[in-house]
Formats: structure tokens, sequence, C-alpha cells
């Protein structure tokens, strides 16, 4: 038996012999359905922040904003989308999936954080990715780590759901972690943005969902990551 | 019955809008603006307010001798902006009740009520309701209402500030009777032979036969006649006010500090918010501008996500886009206009989704335009080229309808999205020779420096080379050997890595 495993054994038995003392974490969190079956199957939380690490480049962080955009439009709702460093490729995404989205070209890290502090302080939209994987790694560390529990508590008042891309786990306040595990080619370039969306690996690295994590959803991160 | 509704001293009401804590006080309106000492005793009142009347103040007298009778005598000078305002405001509100109106003259309105909801005796509610609509608005009115448009004209006249006219016979004459024959429009030339006659007033005028009053004096004087009977009805000359609410001020003293400003900005949303509750209207959009000393002029439009009624909200969004704007010169007179359209609740279709608050979503947005500088904030729409990286920002729209059809040319979405660095970074490339089929390239950029060793293209592309735009390049998809795809570029003699495949 892994450790994790041992973990999630002793987690049940806990639960099991002390119900009352999980009873107030019992209770699932509200999720939203983003339309990526690879983020839905896990569950996005309303009401918190979501990071999404992309170690390396070409590991499918883009495929990721791109899949959302395409379901927005077909969703029909809106999606801010804060670009870090500008980096968004609009004729990538096609004109359709941008239809629905507000683009926000900021220059560097600190910028594209007060323009996210203004969108989820604003709390109309029920969509934010914050885009920070191409940003510089200097810029990233002097980012003031009390940040995300601000966006945390902004997302939480406005029910809203909050996506960061980031190229490192840094968003400390982070109710879901999913680490991209994909590793993609040259020759994939020739196969369509759909199907990519479908061999994305999203294994989830952190939940804190406030009901413990089912052992096969462990279970398959852990497998999918090591892969 | 039809309806006149007079602003008497209307260019001194108009320009007084100006200066509303005036109001309480003697006021005259000069015939130009003095603008010295010597120049200010020529200056001839043509108008005086009420409190200024009492106190011995009247038209004719030169500014000096008004200053003489009351001390505290204030002077206004012709402001032609305001008169167009108050003007506006005038037709528009009537033109709400009926579009069969006329501007009769400045301050001047006829209004037909036939056929309105305030016909059949209802017409006196009409008036209070117009008299309670521009008392906001820093207008006083006079109304008069009668069977006759120029009846009704006579009415507004002496009328304090109601006068109804009954349509019966006698009431007309007796309404009649002491006007003397100017009260007729009739020209001087009849005026002065009627009065060599004895013919002094409409009363006597009335006692003269139709017949022989045509006979001695030609058929100009048929309408005179008529006109003193109080029965004919005269065509109106239709007129359609402008259908845009403007607030306007040319400022004495330049503005330089946004505090003055916004105490004016506030007054013109009050008077236009209530200019569209009087019309039941809302803002759809509105535009500021502002007009420096230097000659140059600022405009700037917002579009109201929600139409509103509510001055603080519009407000918001003004002071949101000021709080971040300079000017090199001070600021000498600005203007608001607001599109008023109905207010209608829009159905959105069974899986759409609407905003929370849009209003607050457009000064969210005014303020990110705020942060991060303009052409950075909105929805991107491909441009009509094939050149990498063409687009423009088009405003962040709730509906996909009015949002811009994309050009035919709209690249497809296949394989990896690009992520695209900019402007493009300037790399070293050098083909590396190899004994096989493939190619390899080493590069370095930025701080990598790796060898790409499966490479795809390279893709010639160009584009206007029937102007000074055009562009020549040659493109490349490379996967490095430590990981990760990237497009490079070769353009203009010179190596760029377009940006990574992720």
């Amino acid at each position: 038996m892994t450790a994790s495993a041992k973990v999630i054994e002793l987690r049940k038995l806990l639960t099991k012999k002390f119900p009352e003392a999980h009873a107030g974490t019992s209770h699932q969190r509200p999720t939203f359905l983003t339309g990526l079956s690879c983020l839905d199957q896990v569950g996005i939380p309303k009401g918190g922040l979501t990071e999404i690490v992309s170690n390396h480049s070409s590991q499918g962080s883009g495929l990721v904003i791109n899949g959302l955009l395409n379901a927005a439009a077909q969703h029909g709702y809106h999606l801010a989308l804060i670009d870090g460093q500008d980096s968004f490729d609009p004729q990538s995404a096609g004109h359709k999936a941008c239809q629905r989205m507000l683009w926000l070209r900021c220059r560097n890290a600190n910028e594209a954080l007060k323009a996210a502090d203004l969108i989820l302080r604003d709390g109309n939209l029920p969509m934010s990715v914050l885009d920070l994987r191409l940003n510089p790694d200097h810029e990233l560390r002097k980012l003031n780590k009390q940040i995300w529990y601000r966006l945390q508590t902004l997302v939480q008042r406005s029910q809203s759901v909050g996506m960061i891309l980031t190229p490192r786990p840094m968003v400390s306040s982070a109710t879901v972690r999913f680490d991209l595990g994909n590793a993609f080619r040259l020759k994939d370039l020739e196969s369509t943005q759909q199907e990519l969306i479908k061999q994305l690996l999203v294994p989830v690295t952190r939940r804190r969902t406030g009901s413990p994590l089912s052992s096969e959803t462990i279970a398959t991160g852990i497998r999918e990551a090591a892969s | 019955m039809f309806g006149v509704v007079s602003i008497p001293h209307f260019e001194l009401q108009a320009a007084l809008r100006q200066q509303p804590d005036w109001e309480p006080s003697p006021v005259a309106l000069l015939d130009e603006a003095p603008t010295g000492i010597a120049k200010s005793r020529k200056c001839q009142i043509i108008q005086a307010n009420t409190m200024a009347q009492q106190r011995g103040v009247s038209p004719g007298m030169t500014a000096p001798q008004g200053q003489a009778r009351c001390g505290q005598l204030r002077f206004l000078s012709p402001a032609p902006a305001q008169e167009r305002i108050a003007q506006d405001i005038l037709l528009q509100w009537n033109a709400n009740i009926t579009p069969n109106l006329e501007a009769t003259r400045a301050g001047v309105c006829t209004v037909d009520l036939r056929g309105t909801p305030y016909d059949n005796g209802l017409e006196e509610r009409w008036a209070h309701a117009c008299i309670k609509a521009l008392e906001p608005l820093q207008l006083q009115t006079n109304i008069g209402i009668a069977a006759t448009p120029d009846l009704a004209l006579l009415a507004a006249q002496v009328a304090t500030p109601i006068r109804k006219i009954t349509s019966q016979a006698e009431s007309i004459q007796e309404f009649l009777h002491p006007f003397t024959l100017s009260a007729l429009g009739a020209s001087s030339e009849i005026i002065s032979l009627l009065n060599r006659w004895g013919i002094k007033t409409v009363g006597a005028l009335v006692k003269l036969p139709k017949q022989e009053v045509v006979c001695r004096l030609g058929r100009d004087c048929l309408p005179i006649w008529e006109r003193a009977q109080g029965t004919s009805i005269r065509p109106l000359h239709h007129f359609q006010p402008r259908s845009i609410l403007t607030e306007s001020m040319d400022l004495e003293t330049p503005i330089e500090q946004l505090e003055s400003l916004i105490f004016i900005l506030n007054r013109f949303l009050e008077q236009l918010t209530t200019r569209l509750e009087n019309l039941y209207r809302v803002a759809a959009t509105m535009l500021l501008e502002l007009r420096f000393d230097d000659g140059t002029s600022h405009h700037q439009s917002f579009r109201i996500p929600e139409p509103t009624q509510d001055a603080q909200r519009l407000f918001r969004m003004l002071f949101t886009h000021l709080e971040n704007f300079r000017s090199p010169s001070p600021i000498i007179g600005l203007s608001i206009s607001i599109t008023p359209t109905r207010s209608t609740h829009v159905q959105l279709s069974l899986f759409d989704t609407n905003l929370r608050d849009p209003n607050r979503f457009t000064e969210t947005l005014s303020r990110l335009e705020a942060l991060l500088g303009p052409n950075r904030v909105g929805t991107p729409v491909p441009a009509a080229s094939h050149r990498p990286d063409s687009f423009h920002l088009a405003p962040f729209s709730l509906t996909e309808a009015s949002q811009e059809n994309p050009p035919q040319s709209a690249a497809p979405t296949d394989g990896l999205p690009l992520r695209r660095f900019r402007p493009p970074k300037p790399a070293h490339i050098t083909m590396l020779p190899t004994a096989q089929a493939e190619q390899q390239m080493k590069i370095a950029f930025a701080n990598l420096n790796s060898t790409a060793h499966k490479i795809v293209g390279p893709w010639k592309n160009s584009g206007h080379w029937w102007d000074q735009q055009h562009w020549n390049r040659q493109e490349w998809d490379i996967e490095l050997a430590t990981g990760g795809i990237y497009r490079v570029a070769y353009e203009a003699e010179q190596w760029l890595v377009d940006g990574v495949y992720d």
C-alpha cells in the first residue's frame, strides 16, 4: 500500500469514527461547469481560486484557455482573460471563441494582478482567467503572497470562478490545483484543437473543497502525474 | 384647444441658468458683454427680472443707471448657447405630449392639444404639469389656453401663470377688447391708419363689418380682422425638436482643477436626468466635450450598458474617466450630451446570462482602461489581413450581435494555440549541416540556447506588396531538443521568435 493510499484509508476511518467532527467539512462546494470535461470531472469550485500549473513549454496551457473560451461562447457566458504577458493570440483561438471574451492585455505580472483585483472586485463576470504562465520568474517572485488571499476573498464574495495559470505552484489560497501533464510534440500541430483538448492530462495535486478527495481521484492524479 | 407656453424674459432666464445661485437677487441682461468700465457704461439693459423691476430698473437704461437705482443689481450678458438649450427643453417636453407643436419664436411654443389626453377640459392639467416639469430646470413659464393658437398666445402674454379662455364668443370678445392692435400682429402702417380713424383697440376693430374692412384696407387686412374675432385657426408650422439632450457652459474663468469641474458636471447631470425623467426616457449614450484654452477639445463617448436616469451612476462614469485625465491647458468650456432611449427590458435567450450590475461593470472597464492604457481592453476582432498578429480591439459588448462580422480570412483553429511574444524576440539561428535529410538548427534567444531537432517549414507569406507597408516573411515551426515547440520567422533580414505553441 502506498503512502497516499494509507492517508486516504486513515481519513476514511476517522470520518467513520467521528462523523460529527467532519460534519462541517462534508458539504460540497458548488461547482462551475466549464465545458472542458478534464476539468469538469474534478469540478471547478465557484467562489474559489483554481490554479493550473504548467512547468514546461508546450504543455497545453494555451489549449486550456482556448477550450474555456470556446465553452464560454457555446454556453453563453462571458469570460475575462487577464493576460499577464500579452501573449494571447486571437488568430489561434478563432473569432467565435473570442466573442464573449474581455481581453485585458497587461505588460507585467503586477499590472495583471491589479487588473484581476478590479475584475474580481466587480464580480460581474462568472469566470476570470489570470494567465501568468509566461511571466518571467523575477516578476513572479516579487509578488506579495497576501495578494492570493485577497483574490480568494473577492472570488468568494462574488461566487465567481477565478482561474490562475502559473509556471510553478504559487497560489497559496488555491482551492484546487491542477498540474498539466502533457508534453506536446511537433506532430500534434496537425491535430485539431478539439482532439488535443481531449488528450489533456490535468491531474489534481491539491484540493480544498472541504470534502476529502476520493481515493480514485487522488490515485488517478498520482498515476497521471507519474506518467 | 391650443396651448401656448411662453418663457417671459427668455434671454435673461436662459442666461440665468448658468448662475442658479443668482436667482433670488435683482438681475439684468445687458445687450452685450461688458468688457471694460468704459464699455460697460454704454451697455443697455434689455431685460430685467421682477426683483430688479420692483427696484426701478427697466429695459432701456444703461448699466450705470440700473446700478444707481439698485446697488445689488447683477448683470448678465446674452448666452446664445443657453438660449438654444432652453428652447430645446421647452420643445422637447411638449413634443412628448404631441407631435403637433410649433416653435412660434424664441421662448414661445404653441401646442395643439386636440387628440391628446389633455383635451376636453383637461388642458389646465397639462399646464400645471408643464410648469412643474420646467421649474426644476430654472425656467419660469406663463401658459395660455384657448380655442385658437393666436388667442392662446395673447392669453399667455397676460397669464399669471395660467390663463384659459373658454370657447364661448362672449368670453373671447371680453378678453380681446382691451388689447391694442399691435397684439394682432398688424403692420405699423395699418395700425397708424386705424388709429387715425379712432380705432385703437381690438374691441373697436371687431365692431367693424368684415366686408367694409376688406373694401377699405384690402385683403391683407382680412387675417387681422379674423384674428380679432378670435375664431380663425391658423395652421401650425410643425417643428421636430432635437432628440439629443445637451447641457453646455462657456466659462468666464478657466478651470484647472478637477474639483471645480466636478461641481459643474454634477449640476449638468442633475439637469439632464430631470429632463430625462420628464420625457420618461433613460440615457443610452453620453458624450462629454471639454474645450481648452489653446483651442483644442477633448471628446469622450460613454455607452451606458443598462440605460439609466440615475445621475450618480452617470457621474461615476464621468469621474472614473476624468480621474486619470490630464490636459495641457485649462478648460474654458464644457458640454454633456445625452442620447435618450426608451427604458426597455431585454428578454435574453434561454441560455444567455446577463451581468449582475452592468453600470458597475462599465465603471470597472473605465478603470481598467485607465490602468492598462488605450487599446488594451476589449474583445479582439481579426483584421482583414493575412499578416500575422493582425487584429484590432473592439469595445467589450454584452451581445454577440453587436459585434463586427469577422473577415472571411479568419485563421483556422487547428493545432496548439500560439502564445505570442510581443514584440517578437530576436534570435540567433544557425542551420547545422547534417548527414540526414532532416534539417537541424541551433537557436539562441532570450536566455534559451538549444538545438531544434525537428523543423517544419518554411512557409512563405507576404502581403501589402502594393504599398509602403509591404511585408514578406518565412516561418518555421521547430521543436527543441530541450522541449517546447516554437515558431521562428525570417523577416527583414532578421531571425525572430514569434512565440511558443502551448
